[in-house]
């Protein structure tokens, strides 16, 4: 090969693309779909890899749980043991990992310890040292058995076979060390590491706890030879179903996300396919941008091949400056993705917030091997359209001096497709932002600055005499003598936690007070500093006392429904007590103003505040202060513990994060729509201007002609644009009843904003068709300007 | 006596399809150094003459030698290699490519000669573009300049190969007469210093300032 040639071609290449902003732009455009559709697989890649196991065995593991209601969990005993009776060459194994104490030799600390059901053999885990066979065939009663990782080995034992038999104490039990694991063995949970493995069957012992107790966090899997996991899959739901062990609408899922939280994965994974499908369609817009542009610049090319031959150039150089550019270009999109790679990680957490925290492998070779897919592929459609482009660019704009009638309704109308599917895109973009923004800026009608919600779990039976009248009375007391607390209140509905409670409320009329004819009464039980705490105006009357149990506020949403233009003097409601239907009556005591307790997208709905007597554990507290996460928690924490030992798991949570948890899903849409709407309109408007470009090259003499004749350039633009809105009128309409059609899908996301919003509408059609009219201008009035050229 | 450059005997072509030949029978011979203007009606054949003269076409029939090399018998990278070597181009609508420098427009002959090193690819573009009093002119694009500015930008590129040979069609078909003139100055200046030039033109005026005037009719040189 000539180098010199290849330099002076590369050179050659460099320099004209460098002053091409549109080859560069189109380039990122094709580049961005790409690089985070390789990082959505990273992130499955990430999920569904689990070289931390150091198994021998390829894919003899599988998840396996029971999805129902939107929730997965760990199979139950009866369905596992109904799995291996059908399926005998399957195990089924059950792990968890918890943090316990550990003391070896009076060195305590807290270490992670993972009890593993068994299935070593079937994974190809062999011990360094020792023997797992107390670990798989665990013997009821035995001695209690535990195998450490390698790290714990050379950093406790100094690598000496001693330790195999030493005894270790674990949340205060003896166990003896009877196995080393394998060095490849970090732990059955991915990023995470475990010092000690030990049978399933010995968590209750060491936990002090029944069985049957210990159920959340654990993962059960299936070990074996397993082929095909979606059949499997299939056939074991419908299995399970027929012998009527599950309902028909829960389901088993199966899946390779070994070592996490399967929920998280199920949601994940969705979430991933999704965007992976919205950035596939993406990519093949900008691809289509792409091809539109090549096309365009071939016509160039052909040129400049032409005056390359009479200087001397011959078939095969010319070949070789058809590959140099295709190679040069694919290299660009690579580079290109190489540098927003890194950039899309900070994306992704937008798009995917349950990502923040996870670690993304970046296996190269799983990496590399995308790019020699991605490459394959864009090298064989490159090299499509640049060796066929005559072809191509002759079927595009047609043959002959000029494109004839047919040739332009066949580009118009693609044009038209494109331009009405972008039309369509923009307003839908324009519709969410401007409901995420509606959202984003809605008052929630109570403040959450400085305002925390701390819960707790319920004192268990030994301490019911805390459940005596006055409980909630003595707990808010305690809390209230905290100087920094400015203000503190219980309720059994805080904002935005989800939790809400319905009773049966009626009117002095007997009507059921709530949305909908059948529906029940949305009730939040508080202390009277409720309102305070999370600054809720009053509007009229007062807030709730601790002495009158029988007195009520309401929201204005309920007084305004049920009791507008009454006087507040003599407002009642009327419980429904069941079993009996007995009816107690509550005095109204006051009106305050909506909070929207489940976020900015669901209306306000009528409310009844009662006061709380008794605690029942299913309160929260809501503190206003100043003060750090920590230091709430541990003056909460020594608080209650003062007052009652049986209080536990107290969690504090600053509402302002609550809030940000919620405008997250708003954020991602936002994006999403954005991002689309941005991909979707720069393809559409390159391909838009190169398919205009090049009819008009093709007809410039056409023009030239009728310019000559006495045609003004007004009604040479007007013919053109006469035909391509011929095309664009139906297309555009078949698009829009499209979108009628599909409207529902987009309405469950459009909240404060309705679905046909002619303002957007007409000002886009206004931007859309001025854009029309200017590139047809443009173009026109440049091949007109040259007319003579076109002539002579 | 000068040598002899061209050979051209019983030289016929017929386009496909045609039915009849564009050029019937053509011979002649050009010397080293020889300035010669060929002029005819449209359809004459004078540009298809040329396209083979420079290797764009091959004959129906007949032989066309350049150096003594028989044309007709080489392969097509030869043909090529020789195109750079031995022959320029002037084009009525330059050809210049708008995407490249006046440096790069002038240097593509270079890219394609194996004999030159590109650290010699400056040295040979400035003598080229001195030679045509553009050397200041480098870094512009070509629709940065005029009409004139680009003729002679496309005869530096024609001569930065140093040809044996420089085939001229219409040059100044697109030029107004004080550009056209200028452009008779450096075919004549080129002459002068040994350059062979092959010109087509409708203008008898400016065929006169050749040494030969041939006049084409039907396909043959009557003259």
């Amino acid at each position: 090969m000539d180098m010199k040639l290849v330099i002076d071609l590369s050179v050659s290449w460099f320099k004209q693309t460098c002053k091409s902003y549109r080859f560069l732009l189109i380039l990122v455009l094709l580049a961005f779909p790409i690089a985070l559709l390789i990082h959505f697989k990273l992130i499955q890649q990430s999920y569904l890899s689990a070289s931390f196991l150091g198994l021998n065995n390829k894919s003899p593991i599988v998840n396996a749980m029971l999805y129902d209601e939107h929730k997965g969990q760990a199979l139950e005993d009866y369905l596992s043991d109904a799995i291996v009776d059908k399926w005998p060459e399957l195990t089924v194994s059950y792990e968890r990992t918890i943090s316990l104490s550990t003391d070896l030799h009076g060195d305590t600390k807290t270490q992670n310890i993972s009890f593993f059901s068994g299935g070593y053999s079937l994974l190809g885990l062999k011990p360094a040292f020792g023997s797992f066979s107390q670990l798989e065939f665990p013997v009821a009663g035995a001695e209690l058995v535990a195998a450490i990782s390698h790290t714990y080995f050379i950093n406790n034992f100094s690598s000496r076979v001693e330790a195999l038999n030493t005894k270790i104490i674990i949340n205060g039990q003896a166990v003896t060390i009877v196995a080393v694991m394998p060095k490849a063995f970090s732990s059955f949970r991915k990023n995470r590491s475990t010092q000690l493995v030990m049978p399933y069957s010995q968590l209750a012992p060491i936990l002090n706890q029944s069985q049957s107790s210990i159920s959340p966090d654990t993962t059960s899997y299936l070990i074996g030879p397993i082929k095909n996991i979606e059949r499997l899959e299939k056939s074991m739901t419908q299995y399970l179903k027929d012998e009527i062990l599950i309902l028909d609408e829960s389901s088993l899922i199966l899946n390779k996300a070994i070592g996490v939280n399967s929920n998280e994965y199920v949601t994940v994974s969705k979430r991933v396919s999704l965007l992976s499908l919205l950035f596939s369609i993406l990519l093949i817009f900008s691809f289509i941008a792409f091809i539109a542009f090549i096309s365009g610049e071939n016509n160039k090319k052909q040129q400049e091949f032409l005056v390359r031959s009479y200087c001397g150039a011959s078939s095969k150089q010319l070949l070789l400056q058809r590959l140099i550019d295709v190679i040069y270009t694919l290299v660009a999109v690579v580079f290109i993705c190489g540098i927003i790679l890194p950039l899309v990680k900070d994306f992704m957490i937008i798009l995917l917030p349950q990502m923040q925290g996870v670690k993304v492998s970046w296996q190269s070779e799983f990496v590399l091997s995308i790019i020699w897919c991605f490459l394959g592929g864009f090298l064989f459609l490159t090299a499509l359209i640049f060796f066929l482009q005559e072809k191509f660019i002759k079927t595009h704009v047609g043959r002959g001096e000029s494109a004839s009638l047919s040739v332009k309704m066949q580009s118009y109308f693609l044009l038209s497709c494109l331009l009405s599917l972008t039309l369509i895109v923009l307003y839908v973009a324009v519709l969410l932002v401007k409901s995420q923004i509606a959202l984003y800026k809605t008052d929630l009608g109570f403040s959450a600055n400085n305002r925390f919600v701390a819960s707790f779990d319920f004192p268990i039976t030994s301490s019911k005499k805390f459940m005596a009248d006055q409980s909630a009375k003595i707990l808010m007391s305690e809390l209230n003598n905290v100087p920094e607390f400015l203000n503190v209140a219980l309720t059994t509905a805080p904002p935005l936690s989800g939790r809400v409670s319905y009773e049966q409320w009626l009117t002095p009329t007997n009507k059921k007070v709530g949305v909908g004819e059948d529906s029940n009464t949305k009730v939040n039980i508080i202390s009277p500093h409720y309102f305070k705490a999370l600054n809720i105006p009053i509007n009229q009357g007062q807030t709730l006392s601790w002495r009158s149990p029988f007195e009520v506020v309401v929201n204005q949403k309920l007084w305004d429904s049920y009791f507008a233009g009454e006087s507040l003097a003599g407002a009642k409601l009327n419980k429904v007590y069941s079993p009996g239907n007995q009816k107690v009556a509550s005095k109204i005591v006051g009106v305050v103003a909506n909070e929207l307790t489940q976020g900015p997208d669901s209306p306000a709905e009528p409310i009844v505040y009662q006061p709380i007597i008794v605690l029942t554990g299913l309160e929260s507290i809501i503190i206003e202060t100043s003060l750090s996460l920590k230091q709430i928690t541990s003056i909460i924490t020594q608080i209650m513990s003062s007052i009652n030992t049986q209080f536990t798991n107290i969690k504090v949570t600053s509402l302002s994060a609550l809030i940000e948890k919620e405008n997250k899903p708003r954020v991602v849409l936002m994006t999403v729509a954005l991002l689309s709407a941005v991909i979707i309109l720069m393809s559409s408007m390159i391909f838009f201007l190169v398919t205009i470009s090049q009819l008009c090259e093709k007809n410039a003499r056409e023009y030239a002609v009728r310019f000559c004749a006495g045609a003004k350039t007004t009604s040479l633009i007007i013919n053109e644009l006469v035909i391509f809105v011929f095309m664009l009128l139906p297309t555009l309409l078949t698009f829009l009843a499209g979108f009628y059609y599909f409207s529902d899908l987009l309405s469950a996301h459009l909240v404060q904003v309705a679905l046909f919003d002619y303002a957007v509408m007409i000002v886009l059609l206004m931007l859309f068709v001025s854009t029309l009219i200017t590139v047809f201008y443009l173009n026109v009035h440049r091949k007109v300007r040259q007319a003579w050229r076109y002539l002579s | 006596m000068n040598a002899k450059l061209i050979t051209v005997n019983n030289l016929s072509f017929r386009y496909p399809k045609a039915e009849n030949d564009t050029l019937k029978g053509v011979s002649f011979e050009v010397n080293k150094g020889d300035y010669i203007a060929i002029v005819g009606t449209s359809g004459s054949g004078k540009s298809t003459l040329l396209s083979i003269l420079g290797l764009l076409n091959k004959p129906t029939t007949g032989s066309y030698q350049i150096l003594g090399t028989n044309t007709t018998k080489l392969t097509n990278n030869s043909l090529s290699l020789l195109k750079n070597n031995e022959i320029g181009f002037i084009f009525q609508n330059f050809n210049l490519l708008s995407q490249l420098t006046v440096y790069d427009n002038v240097a593509l002959p270079l890219t394609y000669n194996p004999l030159i090193k590109r650290g010699d690819y400056k040295e040979k573009v400035y003598k080229a573009l001195a030679y045509v009093n553009m050397e200041d002119y480098g870094k512009r694009l070509p629709e940065q300049l005029s009409g004139g500015q680009q003729q002679r930008i496309a005869i530096a590129r024609a001569l930065v190969n140093e040809p044996s040979l420089i085939l001229a069609d219409e040059p100044t078909g697109n030029l107004d007469s004080s550009n056209s003139q200028q452009v008779f100055e450096l075919l004549g200046r080129l002459n002068n210093d040994g350059n062979t030039i092959c010109l087509i033109t409708h203008d008898m005026e400016y065929a006169k300032k050749a040494q030969q005037q041939w006049i084409m009719s039907d396909g043959q040189l009557v003259t």
